[in-house]
């Protein structure tokens, strides 16, 4: 109320001010700029920068010559391991949606009833999130080399016969990765979801139990429908990371062995770093960046659309 | 008023975040300038007679970026010593240490490079990397420069650090890759001497088998300890003149090599290698080092900086003991075997150094730094380390332990030399090189398609 009585006196004294209780321009470009300035340079120069290299042939040291104009694009559409590694990133996006989410679901519906002791539960399931992903990386290589903590945890309970060769088995290592991310990442759908559960009035599950529904029509009907926008913006959090995985992998084993747990980060990575191939490794990064680009506008459209009424797609 | 003070302060805040945004770029660039006009004063000091460090105060003062890799003791500490020893004596220089693990520090050289922040010193191993830098214009000929001392360091090592006869580095360290193997366990196996042909080492590895003995860590995670393998028996196969040939036409579709291929095909067929390792890093306690430090695996294809970091990994002692006292079992060497109708003689080396390279900007002080690290005085002190072996004529003598000396024997022996491949080639042919033997170790492509692969990335 207070601010804006004192935009109101101000346009007032000065007549030319435009509409009343609009700021005048020079304060909107003050809080602008420095946000824009930083956009800018750390964003959109980039990203114009990457759009450029794509488009020659470039070691990174020697000056940009060599035009291969859509070459680049070519090569990356038609390698057969940068496929892989897209599929890798499509894998881990679907399991999380089909494992990760309902599991996360379940656990808030679980932690939201009256059961003792669930702070303490709610504080352990959301404490792999707070750490970082490197961190994660490190201690879940230890614990999943061989002979490592999980093999001996199987040998003690005589499943030895069990054991695999968890990272290093390419048959195997991507679904290894993907409990790790799941470890780390479930926690924190859970107390998105928990929120979106504390939202729902209690009257109206109470109204469907008096009227007769069993516990499941309850979470059926009137629960899961209600907690639609919760979960589809917590699956939207999870597509986007599936898209951006790198860290984590990067970590423990790099996309290895022989590119089984590549993604299209550490294939760009990779060949941008490790190879000097920066004109390529730009071309990539404009490939990824339009996927995910894609996914998310066509998320929003169609998924998103009526938690964002009013947004850009919508 | 108020609405004309408050628009020159907009247009004042945007003019200052232009600049500062600017700035980054604009005073890289000053800064350059400025280096460069210390260096050309600089040298044309030392450009006169007889100068060497002399200990003047008004030379202005200049800064030596040192970016090594030495990132265990001793050699850490030895370098740290020798840069304040230097820095003591020309108290106008300034070296600042940067040291990084091996992978950390080859993708920070490559974005420092990129950047065009050249250090004025670096590892450097030669080869394909070395001319990529030459190219760009961001390593500095120091023929002149090193004129002077570069004569008192071993030939087949100052070698590595010319491109077109020009010298861009200096080494300090020369090895050759072989057999680290552990007496003990072989003699548990029942053998009683290292192998001389490669079928005797094939009937080794299935004895170390059979004896229930873990025959071989490779760190194929890594990639590079594994192409060592394919790299010797293409050697061994294709002798100094296939290897030649194939530096000209980058053509690996070639027979010799795809019986290289073959031999390797026969030794991973007997599963002679640690659980987990095409996972496994070279150093770390979960990668080869690891595995040969705490003795569960026998043999370990290695250079001669490989029984330090097996006692490194072995949780017995300080770095400071000797290797020997801290290796699970007594050790030996043997140089790759003999492989039965190949062109390559078995005393066919492979192998290379370390040295560093010179930045484009660096000061002349640089040079004079890697004159005193690789004088004699200087490289008998970091041959005693059991780290090194150093390529200062008459250094050798400081090399005692019968693991160094076992390699400098190999090296002696040598009638070929071939630099590691993965260094020898361009960045990106040197990683698909080692692409490639990591799919062969995990079986997934034949010999032939190996050699397919490597030539279709050479073709770019």
């Amino acid at each position: 109320m207070t601010t804006h009585k004192t935009v109101d006196t101000k346009a007032d004294r000065r007549p030319l001010k435009g509409v009343p209780g609009v700021a005048p321009w020079p304060v909107i470009a003050g809080f602008l700029l420095p946000a824009l300035a930083l956009y800018t340079v750390f964003v959109l120069y980039p990203i114009t920068q990457s759009i450029r290299y794509s488009g020659f042939s470039w070691n990174g040291l020697e000056p940009l010559t060599n035009w291969v104009g859509l070459e680049n694009f070519r090569t990356a559409l038609a390698d057969p391991l940068f496929i892989e590694a897209i599929q890798h990133n499509a894998i881990i996006a679907g399991l999380s949606l089909l494992v990760q989410i309902p599991f996360a679901v379940g656990l808030a519906v679980l932690l939201s009833r009256n059961l003792k002791g669930r702070g303490v539960f709610r504080t352990m399931f959301f404490a792999p999130y707070v750490l970082s992903e490197v961190v994660t990386g490190v201690v879940w290589r230890q614990i999943l080399r061989p002979d490592g903590l999980i093999d001996r945890l199987m040998g003690s309970v005589g499943a030895d016969g069990l054991t695999q060769e968890w990272l290093a088995d390419p048959s195997i290592v991507l679904y290894s990765l993907f409990f790790v991310i799941s470890w780390k990442y479930f926690g924190f759908h859970m107390i998105l979801i928990l929120a979106g559960l504390q939202l729902i009035p209690n009257e109206l599950e109470e109204a469907a139990s008096i009227d007769g529904a069993s516990w499941w029509q309850g979470f059926r009907y009137v629960t899961l429908p209600l907690l639609g926008p919760t979960i589809r913006v917590s699956m939207f959090l999870s597509i986007i990371g599936a898209l951006q995985l790198f860290d984590l992998i990067w970590v423990t084993t790099k996309g290895g062995p022989i590119n089984a747990s590549s993604t299209m980060a550490t294939y760009l990575v990779d060949w941008g770093f490790r190879r000097g191939q920066f004109g390529y490794a730009s071309a990539v990064s404009v490939i990824v960046f339009g996927l995910s680009l894609i996914v998310a506008l066509l998320y929003q459209r169609f998924v998103l659309r009526r938690d964002l009424q009013g947004a850009l797609t919508a | 008023m108020n609405r004309m003070r408050k628009i020159p302060l907009v247009v004042l805040a945007l003019l200052a975040l232009i600049l500062a945004a600017c700035g980054g770029g604009g005073s890289g660039d000053a800064d350059d300038t400025t280096t460069t006009t210390t260096a050309t004063d600089a040298s044309e000091t030392t450009a006169a007679p007889g100068t060497t460090a002399a200990p003047d105060e008004e030379m202005e003062p200049v800064t030596v970026e040192w970016w090594h890799i030495q990132n265990t003791d001793p050699m850490m500490t030895l370098w740290q010593t020798f840069a304040d020893e230097f820095m003591e004596a020309n108290p106008h220089v300034t070296i600042n240490i940067t040291v990084m693990e091996n992978e950390a520090f080859k993708a920070a050289l490559q974005t420092n490079l990129q950047a065009g922040d050249v250090p004025d010193l670096f590892q450097s191993w030669g080869g394909g990397g070395l001319r990529e830098q030459v190219d760009a214009g961001l390593v500095q000929d120091i023929t002149e420069l090193s004129s002077g001392f570069i004569g008192n360091l071993t030939e087949g090592a100052v070698g590595l650090y010319q491109v077109d006869g020009v010298q861009y580095g200096v080494p300090f360290n020369l090895g050759m890759v072989g057999f680290w193997y552990n007496k003990d366990l072989f003699a548990q196996a029942g053998i009683d001497a290292p192998p001389a042909t490669w079928d005797e080492f094939l009937e080794d590895v299935q004895a170390l088998k059979d004896a229930g003995i873990t025959p071989i860590a490779v760190g194929a995670g890594d990639k590079w300890p594994a192409h060592f393998y394919y790299s010797y028996l293409m050697i061994r196969e294709g002798g100094e003149a296939a290897m030649n040939q194939v530096a000209e036409d980058l053509d690996f579709n070639k027979p010799e090599f795809i019986e290289a291929g073959n031999e390797l095909q026969r030794l991973i067929d007997l599963e002679p290698f640690q659980p987990g390792f095409l996972a496994a890093p070279w150093d770390a306690p979960d990668g080869e080092s690891g595995a040969i430090g705490t003795g569960q695996a026998a043999i370990s294809l290695m250079g001669q900086w490989g029984p330090g970091a097996y006692a490194n990994q072995s949780g017995v002692g300080v770095p400071e003991d000797p290797i020997a006292d801290r290796l699970p079992g007594e050790f030996g060497w043997f140089p790759f075997p003999a492989v039965e109708g190949g062109a390559g003689a078995p005393t066919d080396g492979f192998g290379g150094g370390d040295g560093f390279a010179v930045g484009r900007d660096a000061p002349p002080e640089a040079v004079q730094f890697l004159e005193y690290i690789t004088s004699l005085d200087q490289a008998i002190r970091t041959g005693e380390t059991e780290r090194v072996l150093p390529v200062t004529k008459g250094a050798e003598v400081s090399v005692t332990d019968p693991y160094q000396l076992a390699v400098l024997e190999g090296l002696g022996n040598a009638t070929f030399v071939q630099l590691y491949l993965d260094q020898f080639f361009t960045p990106e042919l040197g990683a698909a090189v080692n692409d490639v033997v990591q799919t062969l170790f995990a079986g997934t492509v034949t010999p032939e398609e190996a050699a397919e692969a490597i030539t279709n990335a050479a073709a770019g």
